[in-house]
């Protein structure tokens, strides 16, 4: 994609994000209640503290100028103050972060593990058992609520078979510090394999509850481009040329094939984030999603706010992502 | 044996949802050394799929039967699929009808023209096959070979794409070429360039030809002989000048009165009429009985191929009544 | 031209309805029509929930409190899956459960097709302006990922069967609105359009009797294979605690009512996810089985 093309996109995505900021920017506006009242809860706050609360968080201004403020405001960073915590949200927000990146990366490897090598063979052997399996269990990963399949996972591996932990990302004692936030990373450069194995074993069940959906849809897109490319004049032509059929398959179908499951997997890894609050909840796993859960029965709303705004910019750069990997990836496109 | 490709009663059928579709349904055909032939029939009469069949590039669920197919006197029905591969691209190359879909988008020429060499000679060093890359780009007329080389086949013209696809092809200097519909994705203009190319490198490289076309015209310039297909099966072949001169088979002789002729620019063109039979429902008898101004009570049973002379036979009842 | 294929005008016909053939190939797919029929059972079960109920659902027994199912040691004939930990009978509330996820799936679906419809409509028929403004707020709609608009509309709106329908609908017309305002530029270019303009016919008129009667199917197709989405993510928000209000019954706050005594009563959380799956799995099928027989273009 050339430079130019490059920031056409980019300039694209400031009214969607413009747009976004001021949808998130509503639902607090037009939240009924005062928030005041609904941050300070039950303290003992006297009328003046309330009144000058109120001018600090620029409630007394008119809605148009908060939005400005509060856009300015969102650009740097600055969220405001979460009460709950007693600390700026975004420092909360930033705290939490990496645990939920780790987990929705480790999901999407897993995803891709699973998926691609699954969808490919099912293209090449169409109709035969283990494609008929593999499609049986692409809907039935497709129709599972990520929460309950989390739930039998735990029955069947902590509470019945005693060999995974329920929740947490790291056992009691194998704690390491935190450098990098991530918790596979940290353990591995703190030299303790131990601990990495503990968080592994944490790791593995959020993880494959996370990726099941998620690889579902990944096989069905890499079956479905597979077979796509399989039937293409190209196919029959390298064939024609007496090519070996790995390569035909392994090369020729493959990298065309890829094209489009590239693309949904980096579209769908932003879906991951959504799905990560109910996945994070079940397994009590310290990341952003169960953060914005638990903010949302404190009514810490700028915490809500925050998070949304930052999962949907997320999402909106994920998808640019992925749309500039669909170029990089398509010589078609490339001009 | 005078023949460089023999095919004698194939059948290829494929399984459909309204039932067996009999794509190709007893040919026998054969290709002699050095000679241009020309395939003949509109789109569903199995000449592409006879081609495809003698290569094994039939996909299931698609079925292949023959008596026999020889290719140098060797039985490619009972070759290994490694035995079969090392024919496909060495010693019969294809062309297929749209080069834009038939060279991979994601692959550079070089790519494309390079693997067919290696899968075939393996262990040839990476320069002298990317030279005979570049030599066979020059041979097909690509100019500026040696940098075209490194481009994508969507940023050559249709007609340069398709002399890329023919320089794919006689990578390997094959001994047969089957060109499929070679011009029916082109303007017209471009047309008889590439016709042109194929009637040089068959000379330069003392090739056979298939060349596989719904045009009567295009066969009538350039190929030797003709074989006119009709519902799955061959219904007349001959030398092309006798065949144009002289047609036996009700449907040639409809396919040549429906064409338009410089000979006889007056002369009105007279479409056949009907439709082509239902491929799930092909009767046993004459497939062109119910659009044939001759036809009698006798058509209705099989009818085989009848030798008229040496080199001329026709599947139709008037041959075996005058004989 | 001189070729065969111009001599020959090679067309077969088959007379036949294109609508009565798609509803043989769906019906002539048994996995599609099983599944239909599972999709009809739980309307059924919906609709007469309380002749279904062996127990009343909201009737707390503390003697009851996580009772096995019948079959095990400690069940009770009557209490079929057990109970939970206010000794309510959890087949029971799974029943009337069914309610409020059918009923929330097919208001939100419905709600969203319309509207989403009509917008659809607008946008592509008249173009312009118009369309410019629903394309930009689709975008900025499809800029929230899975479930973080519904889950930030509840946590402003509060919890409840209304607010959880409207969170629901606020993003989910977009879909059906794409889809139609895509079909909708390709049929204004078609010929009975054209013909009806020349006739005079009005553009309300245009859009509702020529063009929207065209593009049914593809509509239906979305509607009914959103359906499963959307019954998902109300089981979602409920499990969060975000949905409808204890004490109904939502299948998501069954199964989390149950996930505190995962380790002596797994009968709590685990009957109702298996009826969402069900549900979910049944509606995915049939709407495979549609979209093959209705609009081949969206499937494989």
């Amino acid at each position: 994609m050339s430079p130019l093309r490059l920031a056409e996109r980019l300039l694209q995505l400031i009214p969607v994000l413009l747009g976004i900021s001021v949808i998130v920017f509503a639902m607090m506006a037009l939240t009924p209640g005062d928030p005041v009242q609904i941050m300070l809860g039950d303290s003992l706050a006297d009328q003046a503290q309330r009144d000058s609360l109120r001018r600090d968080m620029g409630l007394d201004l008119p809605v148009v100028e908060r939005f400005f403020r509060f856009l300015g405001n969102a650009l740097t960073g600055n969220f405001g103050l979460s009460f709950f915590h007693r600390r700026p949200v975004m420092d909360v927000i930033l705290e939490r972060l990496p645990a939920t990146i780790e987990l929705t990366l480790v999901a999407m490897l897993i995803a891709i593990a699973v998926a691609v090598p699954l969808g490919v063979i099912a293209a090449v052997k169409r109709n035969s058992l283990l494609d008929r399996i593999a499609t049986v269990g692409s809907m039935l990963g497709v129709s599972m609520p990520g929460f309950w399949f989390g739930i039998l996972l735990i029955l069947l591996f902590a509470v019945n078979l005693h060999i995974l932990p329920v929740s947490g990302r790291i056992g009691f004692g194998y704690e390491v510090k935190m450098a990098t936030g991530f918790v596979l990373i940290d353990t591995l450069m703190a030299g303790r394999l131990d601990s990495f194995l503990d968080a592994l074993r944490h790791m593995l069940l959020p993880a494959v509850t996370l990726g099941l959906a998620m690889s579902a849809l990944l096989m069905r897109v890499t079956r479905t481009s597979m077979l796509e490319a399989l039937s293409q004049d190209y196919v029959t032509f390298a064939e024609a040329k007496g090519l070996s059929r790995l390569r035909v398959v392994g090369r020729h179908a493959l990298k065309n094939a890829l094209i489009p499951t590239v693309t949904v997997a980096a579209i769908e890894t932003g879906s991951l984030l959504g799905g990560n609050m109910i996945i994070e909840t079940v397994f009590g796993w310290p990341g952003l999603g169960r953060l914005v859960v638990e903010a949302i029965f404190s009514r810490n709303y700028p915490l809500v706010q925050a998070a949304v705004l930052i999962y949907a910019t997320t999402y909106v750069l994920l998808n640019f992502l992925a749309d500039l990997l669909y170029t990089v990836l398509n010589p078609k496109v490339r001009l | 044996m005078s023949e460089l490709l023999g095919i004698r009663g194939l059948r290829t059928t494929f399984p459909t949802r309204h039932g067996l579709v009999r794509a190709v349904d007893g040919v026998d055909l054969d290709v002699r050394p050095g000679e241009c032939l020309g395939v003949v029939g509109e789109s569903g009469s199995g000449k592409s799929v006879t081609f495809l069949s003698v290569l094994g590039l039939v996909r299931p669920p698609g079925r292949v039967e023959a008596e026999a197919i020889t290719f140098l006197g060797r039985n490619l029905l009972s070759l290994a699929p490694t035995e079969i591969r090392a024919i496909r691209g060495r010693d019969i190359a294809v062309t297929m009808q749209d080069a834009l879909t038939a060279l991979n988008p994601a692959f550079t020429v070089e790519t494309q023209i390079v693997e067919t060499i290696e899968a075939h000679e393996p262990g040839i060093a990476k320069g002298e096959a990317r030279a005979r890359a570049i030599e066979m780009l020059r041979l097909v007329g690509i100019p500026d070979a040696e940098r075209r080389l490194a481009a994508y086949p969507h940023q050559f013209s249709g007609g340069m794409r398709q002399r890329v696809m023919v320089a794919i092809a006689l990578a390997c200097r094959p001994k047969l070429l089957i060109a499929d519909e070679p011009t029916t994705a082109l303007d017209v203009t471009i047309q008889s360039q590439v016709l042109d190319l194929i009637d040089d490198m068959r000379s330069e490289l003392g090739m056979s030809v298939v060349l596989i076309t719904h045009d009567l015209g295009i066969v009538a310039e350039r190929c030797d002989r003709v074989a006119v297909m009709y519902a799955g099966q061959v219904v007349e072949t001959g030398p092309t000048a006798e065949v144009v001169a002289s047609p036996i088979h009700p449907y040639t002789q409809g396919l040549l009165r429906s064409m338009p002729s410089l000979a006889h620019l007056d002369a009105p063109l007279v479409p056949i009429d009907g439709t082509v039979p239902d491929p799930t429902r092909l009767s046993d008898g004459c497939r062109f009985l119910p659009r044939c101004p001759h036809a009698v009570e006798a058509c209705a049973r099989p009818i085989a191929l009848h030798a008229v002379s040496p080199d001329r036979a026709a599947r139709c009842v008037l041959v075996e009544v005058a004989q | 031209m001189s070729s065969v294929d111009a001599a020959l005008p090679a067309a077969r016909s088959r007379e036949e309805s294109i609508l009565a053939g798609n509803l043989r190939d769906f019906l002539a797919n048994r996995m599609s029509v099983a599944a239909s029929l599972i999709c009809l059972a739980f309307c059924l079960i919906a609709i007469f929930a309380p002749m279904l109920a062996p127990q009343n659902p909201y009737e707390t027994d503390l003697l009851r409190r996580l009772q096995p199912p019948a079959w095990m040691d400690g069940g009770e004939r009557g209490f079929w899956l057990g109970c939970d930990a206010l000794g309510r009978d959890v087949l029971s509330r799974m029943i009337y459960g069914t309610r409020v996820s059918i009923m929330i799936g097919v208001a939100v679906v419905l709600l969203a097709t319309v509207i989403g419809t009509t917008l659809g409509l607008l946008a592509g028929y008249l173009r312009g302006p118009v369309d410019i403004v629903i394309a930009r707020v689709c975008d900025i709609l499809l800029g929230f990922p899975y479930l973080i608009f519904a889950i930030g509309l509840m946590a402003m709106m509060g919890p409840g069967l209304q607010n959880i329908i409207l969170a629901l609908c606020y993003k989910e017309w977009v879909l059906p609105c794409r889809v139609v305002r895509a079909e909708t530029l390709a049929a204004r270019e078609q010929d009975y359009v054209e013909a009806a303009r020349a006739l005079g016919a009005s553009r309300w008129h245009i859009m509702r009797r020529e063009i929207l009667p065209n593009i049914l199917s593809p509509v239906i197709v979305v509607a009914t294979f959103r359906m499963a989405y959307i019954i998902i993510a109300e089981a979602s928000l409920s499990f969060l605690g975000l949905g409808v209000q204890p004490p109904t019954a939502s299948w998501g706050s069954l199964v989390a009512d149950g996930r505190a005594f995962l380790l002596d009563a797994w009968w709590v959380s685990t009957f109702p996810g298996l009826a969402i799956l069900a549900l979910v799995l049944a509606i995915n099928v049939a709407s495979q089985g549609l979209r093959d027989a209705f609009d081949p273009r969206l499937s494989r």
